[in-house]
Formats: C-alpha cells, structure tokens, sequence
C-alpha cells in the first residue's frame, strides 16, 4: 500500500505550465500532489538548469526519496541519448537521466512520470492527478494477460509470476478483427502484455508462429478503447515495443495515455523497441518485468521495485553473461515508470 | 575466429532457424565487455571484459512492424544468446 513515509520530490516546468494553463494552474496542481501524498519538494525545471538539477535533485535525495516528473517531454524532457542497439531506433527515450548518479542505465533514485496528454486541459490534468495519487494498495487477487503466439513459451513464464488468479488470451488465434472488443473494469490486479508494438500505432499486436500458415502475421489485439473502464485498481505491465512511448499524442492514440486518464495506478512499459527471447531463459524485456513483479510481491512499491529491478537486472546478466549486452542496456534505458510510484502490492494472504 | 567465420556461423544459425532473414546483410556492433565500471553501484567486484563480443544484427519490415533479431556470439564463434523484437 502507498506509504507516507516517503519524500516525494516533484520536477515540473512552471513557466510552460503557466503560458499554456494559466498562473492558478500551478497552486492546483501542488495542491493535487499534497492532498494525496503528503508535503512534496517542488522543484522548477528549467532547460538551462537540467544537469543543475540533476545533481541538486541527487545530493538532496535521501534513501526514502522518490521522484516524479510532472509533465511531458516538451515541458520536462527525458534524456534522449542514441540507442544502445543498431536497430533504426536512433535517439531513445530515458527517464533515468534525474535518477542515476554515475551510469545512466542503473538508476539510483525511483522515478516515475505523469505526463500530459496533447488533447489534455488543466481540468483533465489534475482530474488524472488525483485519481492516479489517492490509489492506496493494489489488492492483486486477479491478472489479465495477452501475449503474441509467438512469444507464449516466455510469457507464461512472466504471467505464472504475477500474483493472482487469471487467464491469459494468445494472439492468434485471439484477434479484435474477429472477438468482441475487451473493456477492462475492476480488475484488482496486473494487466500484463507480451505483444508487439510501434511508434505511430495505437494498439498493439499478436504475431502468428512461422508453422501457422492460416493467421495473419500481426492481429490487432488491443487497442486504447480497451482502458477507458475503471481501472483505478490495476497496473498495467506491458513489454511491446513503444509500449511507454507517448511523447507527442493524444490520449485516445496511446494505450499509456488513456490508462493513465482512466486512473491506473502505474505503467511500466518500453519508450523503444524492446527485445526478448522465443524461449526461457528468459533475458531483456521477460527478466525485467519477472524482477519487478518479484520486487512488487516483496513488498516494495512500484517506483524502489522498478529502480531495484533495474539493478537486480544488470547484476544478473553481468554475472551470467560476464557482460551487459547491448539490449540489456536498451531495456534498462527505455523501461520507464508512469504513474504513482508510492502504491505497492496488498498480500490479502496477510 | 575471423570476422568472415562469425558471420558465416551467424548465416548458418539465420539459415536453418530464422529463413525468413536470410537476404537480410548483418550490422556488427562490438559489445562494451567492461563490467568493472559497474561494481560500485551494483555492489558487486565485477571483473573481465578479457573476451571480444559480438551482437549480428538483422532488420527487416514487415508491414508497420520492424523485425529485428540479434545473435550475440563471442570471439570463438560461441553463441550466447539470441534475441528479437517485441
């Protein structure tokens, strides 16, 4: 459950807020942070100051910080550093720039983001603001999954980690094309995906195994449409490519977007391509999600069991491989936290 | 090994269990294989970086979908793992 214990640093970028919503604006949104996690340190980002307060935000830090980016990449950009895989993705995406001390890809600090969607007012802003922060503990009695046919070995794999009772749907033979469309509603519990993505598509994918001659390559599985219900009891755990990449669109063009408007607790997902194997071992994107549910059943919110993953994550690769690969370096970059990073998983079993 | 041997076992790997990038010409990355710089914050005394990695990369479109899949192979033609887009 959320845990008022923690230091809950803001970073947020005044002056844009200002022009585009007004001078009351600012008070409306602190107030939203304050009602619902306690006194918060505000911090103002300014584009001229940003390695400034990278440090200031890491030397004030304390081990019961957590940070939250209010805001989009236009008002408080992420890191944008050349991809670690020669894959087409060029510049990617990061969060860790705020949150790691010395080496960008093991962050330090737990670091979440809320971001404003492009269609998005101050009104709808501080109505997700409040819904996302007065989240108290994930009950976890439930999980929903979908994963590419492809990918099913690895997924179930992840899936039979994540607590609670649930099935997970294959895709194919599981399309939108052919079955009713899916309306998440009290669900208490994760939403996992294993499917495919891409920057400019809303939905994401299934994908056929090469001996399946009958099925289109790449079904439509899931689409934004899906996470307009309540889900203000879930979180959603998702390793598509682009899975966590918003930067730029609307709510209704973006799964991470209508969730987080509809009030989910938290998002983990990629801002790149991600990478996984057909079969366990399971690596990249299948050992980061498994570590975090792993650190969210221990009893760690999601923002210390996003950042300790991280480092879980890295130490194991490092000692099984006797290096960090190129890929794993990307997952470690492009996983990012949307979302309360104070709420935590409730064991009903206690 | 040779450059030209690691790409062919690579070539053989793709021809036998991923055909569908078989005309698909590899870029090469050279994998960082220095881990001591991780042993302060990761808490542990890493050590090596004495073999040569190498990550043979594939990348094809498949309608709005890239396709990408890795083969990490080291320096004695071992591979080590492989992977591919999500």
């Amino acid at each position: 459950m959320r845990d008022n214990r923690f230091e809950m640093f803001i970073l947020y970028n005044r002056e844009m807020l200002e022009q585009m919503f007004g001078q009351n604006s600012i008070a409306r949104i602190q107030d939203s942070f304050v009602s619902s996690l306690g006194s918060c340190l505000f911090i103002e980002y300014t584009e001229s100051r940003r390695r400034h307060l990278k440090d200031y935000i890491l030397s004030t830090a304390s081990s019961s910080t957590m940070l939250i980016i209010a805001g989009d990449h236009s008002m408080v950009p992420f890191e944008s550093i050349e991809s670690p895989v020669n894959d087409g993705d060029g510049m990617i995406l990061t969060d860790n720039f705020f949150a790691a001390e010395n080496l960008l890809e093991i962050p330090d600090l737990p670091v979440s983001r809320i971001p404003f969607a492009r269609n998005e007012g101050i009104d709808d802003y501080i109505r997700k603001l409040d819904s996302i922060l007065s989240n108290e503990g994930l009950a976890c009695s439930e999980k929903f999954g979908m994963t590419a046919a492809v990918w099913q070995t690895s997924a179930y794999h992840v899936f039979d980690s994540i607590d609670g009772m649930g099935e997970m749907i294959v895709s194919p033979p599981f399309s939108l094309g052919h079955n009713e469309d899916i309306v998440f509603n009290n669900l208490r519990g994760c939403l996992y995906f294993n499917v495919h993505g891409a920057e400019h598509l809303p939905g994401w994918y299934g994908q056929k195994k090469s001996s399946d001659s009958e099925s289109e390559e790449f079904p439509l599985c899931i689409t934004p449409s899906s996470f307009t219900g309540d889900i203000k009891t879930s979180f959603i755990m998702t390793e598509a490519c682009f899975g966590g990449f918003a930067e730029g669109k609307e709510s209704g063009q973006s799964i991470v977007l209508t969730a987080l408007s509809s009030g989910i607790s938290f998002f983990l997902g990629s801002t790149a391509t991600a990478y996984g194997t057909y079969f366990p071992p399971i690596s990249e994107a299948d050992l980061l999600c498994s570590i975090f549910t792993d650190e969210l059943r221990s009893g760690n919110p999601a923002g210390i069991a996003l950042r300790d993953a991280k480092q879980k994550f890295a130490r194991e690769n490092i000692e099984k491989n006797g290096f960090l690969d190129n890929d794993d370096k990307k997952t470690l970059l492009t996983f990012t936290l949307y979302g309360n990073p104070s709420v935590g998983v409730i064991d009903e079993r206690k | 090994m040779k450059e030209n041997e690691l790409k062919k076992l690579c070539g053989e790997k793709v021809r036998s269990d991923f055909p569908e990038f078989i005309d698909i010409e590899p870029t090469i990355e050279t994998i960082d294989t220095d881990v001591k710089k991780y042993s302060k914050q990761l808490g542990r005394q890493f050590t090596g970086g004495e073999k040569k990695i190498y990550g043979y990369v594939y990348e094809k479109h498949v309608n709005n979908f890239k396709k990408i899949l890795r083969i990490v192979i080291d320096e004695n033609g071992n591979i080590i793992k492989i992977t591919h887009s999500k």
